[in-house]
């Protein structure tokens, strides 16, 4: 259970001048290109920086994607799972980096290890199952087999086929690992920033917000959506404008009455309710500011669903981890439980990704809570079905020649003047929060785009 | 992991296709499905018992020695009579529910039934096959999803039939779109 000294009393822990190259100034774009396409426009190209404009041809363009999974996947540090779902020696769980199934799992001497699912002799996947336990990870195609460590133990017929070889050669490729508030992340950039580097100020937040003992429920609920990653990680990056239109069902069906402003009314929005502090890593989190009344979301409409609410933040971290937390729940005793989640958005071809949602809850909840969470989470699902309806348009509208040369908009511009009582890091947006965050989500993508040390 | 509603029910003996009683719930299951595929959702609500718990948990893709895969501890739906009146709320009537208007073209083909007497007297455990197909805008492709539903049907005396427990276990990992709200 988390009181406010422990969520807010930390002092942030970035040091903004330890990776240089995260300047993200418009002169330090602008005297970029990236890479050249087929048809010899520039990656630079397809972002206006004056007009703060960007070409819809980034969510449909095979080639731009290809560039992505390189440029920004292969060096991205992602959140793959809770350390609470590889508890033993053996145990793995299968996820991915980018379009790269990894095995995250667990050496038999205790450290989270996360392997490229690729054989080192021919390329046939060593496991193919989404979780479970393994002594070995044997390859089916030759049987060349490794150790959690991703460490070659032995081939069949290895002196008649091999000689007296240096095994240590041959391991599965190992990505780096670090494991923060209970989160595995890791990444294939061997030499690129550390993950504090690549969470930005964002880190505070994903630290209030998740720990290794508030665990997932289950293993990830899973779908494909036919839309570009973007479309869903640039909403994410903060767009607060989005609800009062596309989330009006949630009002039509009393889902939001108890908000403040009118109850019931058409006129209330949710984002007001929120602060958006973003970083120039192009990470954003949503967060209810310290002292925010527990609200209610879901007790008129549904009157058994416990109550969820405040302080939740919502990190969402390029280019494929939302962690959401901490949702309080308040018990019928008095004590309180709280909850949390990690998504991930898997980039599947440029025109789709896969949606995962694993929900977190306290470990010590007592069952029936957690019941109730289960079931109260997979009926949140109800409104954010709005949220697909604009991934999905949006990638229908980039489909054409002339759709893919629409400018997506960003202009308008808020206050930025952060309270003096906010106790978080980060570039803070005064309500009512307008594109700043994204605009800094596509700042942070050209960045990484055309940054020539890939 | 077999999940808890695994149909403890499904204990006693198979009732015939030749029987009566049979009938009565194929041609149930049948309305149910056209209910919904007419977007009759309100009037769909009366299908079901006042107790209906309705769960589709996740499934995920394992090696045979640790079982199915169906994993509970997570779910797409677990729904009682109230948060299915919510999704009802939401499927008829409603403006700005993006998903529902223009209306989607779904069609329900149910099939492969076979029914079990159970250990309750008028309850019976209902095993179909679910196809569903969803169609949208000028798609020339459906969205597409198959199940196993393995139901249990409340039987009045007169024959009427309502829906008690449905358990969804669906054939795929990670479902190819998305199918909030679309009930199976």
């Amino acid at each position: 259970m988390l009181h406010d000294e422990e969520r807010f009393g930390a002092e942030p822990r970035i040091d903004k001048g330890k990776w240089s190259k995260m300047t993200m100034t418009d002169d330090v774009l602008t005297g970029r290109t990236g890479s050249v396409l087929r048809d010899g426009t520039t990656v630079r190209d397809l972002v206006d920086l004056d007009r703060r404009e960007v070409s819809m041809r980034v969510l449909s363009d095979p080639e731009l994607y290809r560039l992505e999974l390189r440029n920004i996947f292969a060096r991205a540090w992602v959140g793959l799972a809770h350390v609470s779902e590889i508890p033993n020696a053996g145990d793995f769980v299968l996820r991915h980096i980018g379009e790269d199934a990894v095995i995250v799992t667990r050496t038999a001497q205790g450290a989270v290890s996360v392997l490229l699912n690729v054989c080192a002799h021919r390329g046939f996947e060593v496991c193919w199952a989404d979780e479970g336990n393994a002594g070995s990870f044997k390859c089916p195609y030759h049987g060349w087999a490794y150790d959690g460590s991703g460490k070659l133990l032995g081939a069949p017929l290895e002196k008649e086929m091999y000689g007296d070889w240096d095994k240590s050669r041959y391991s599965l490729r190992q990505a780096r690992v670090e494991v923060r508030a209970g989160i595995v992340f890791a990444t294939f950039d061997t030499s690129g920033p550390a993950l504090d580097d690549w969470l930005g100020d964002a880190g505070w937040y994903i630290d209030h917000a998740s720990h290794q003992d508030r665990i997932p429920l289950g293993p990830p609920m899973r779908f494909q959506v036919q839309a570009n990653w973007k479309t869903f990680m640039d909403q994410g990056a903060g767009d607060n404008y989005h609800p009062l239109s596309l989330h009006r069902s949630l009002q039509e069906i009393g889902m939001t009455s108890d908000l403040p402003g009118s109850p019931g009314s058409r006129s209330t929005i949710r984002s007001q309710n929120h602060a958006i502090v973003s970083n120039p890593e192009g990470n954003t989190t949503f967060a209810f500011p310290p002292g925010f009344p527990l609200k209610t979301y879901y007790d008129e409409a549904a009157g058994d669903f416990l109550t969820f609410a405040g302080r939740l933040f919502a990190s969402s971290v390029l280019p494929q981890t939302v962690i959401w937390g901490p949702y309080v729940y308040p018990l019928p005793d008095g004590t309180q439980t709280t909850g949390g989640a990690l998504w991930q958005i898997e980039p599947k071809g440029p025109d789709a990704f896969v949606m995962y949602l694993q929900n977190f809850i306290d470990r010590d909840a007592p069952d029936a809570v957690k019941d109730a969470v289960r079931r109260e989470n997979a009926a949140q699902q109800v409104f954010v079905a709005d949220d697909y309806e604009a991934n999905l348009s949006l990638q229908r509208s980039a489909r054409g020649a002339v759709g893919q040369q629409q400018p997506m908009r960003y202009f308008a511009q808020g206050d930025t003047t952060k309270p003096s009582d906010w106790p978080g890091p980060g570039i803070f947006f005064q309500p009512p929060q307008k594109d700043d965050a994204q605009w800094l989500f596509w700042l942070r993508w050209l960045d990484l785009m055309t940054d020539s040390a890939c | 992991m077999t999940t808890s509603m695994d149909m403890a029910a499904k204990t006693g003996t198979r009732v015939k296709a030749s029987d009566p009683v049979y009938g009565d719930i194929l041609d149930f299951l049948i309305d149910e499905a056209a209910l919904l595929d007419d977007d009759r959702h309100l009037e769909w609500l009366d299908c079901l018992t006042d107790d209906i718990a309705y769960k589709m948990p996740v499934r995920k893709t394992v090696y045979r020695r640790d079982g199915n895969g169906f994993d509970e501890r997570n779910v797409h739906w677990d729904d009682d009579r109230l948060s299915l009146g919510l999704r009802v709320r939401r499927s008829v009537g409603v403006e700005a529910a993006y998903d529902r208007d223009p209306a989607p073209r779904i069609r329900r083909m149910v099939t492969n039934l076979v029914v079990h007497e159970t250990s309750k007297p008028g309850e019976y455990a209902a095993t179909t096959y679910l196809l569903v197909l969803r169609n949208r805008f000028d798609a020339p492709v459906y969205d597409m999803v198959t199940a196993k539903r393995e139901d249990v049907i409340r039987r009045e005396g007169d024959g009427t039939c309502k829906l008690a427990r449905r358990l969804v276990l669906l054939d795929q990992t990670a479902l190819g779109a998305v199918f909030i709200n679309v009930f199976m």
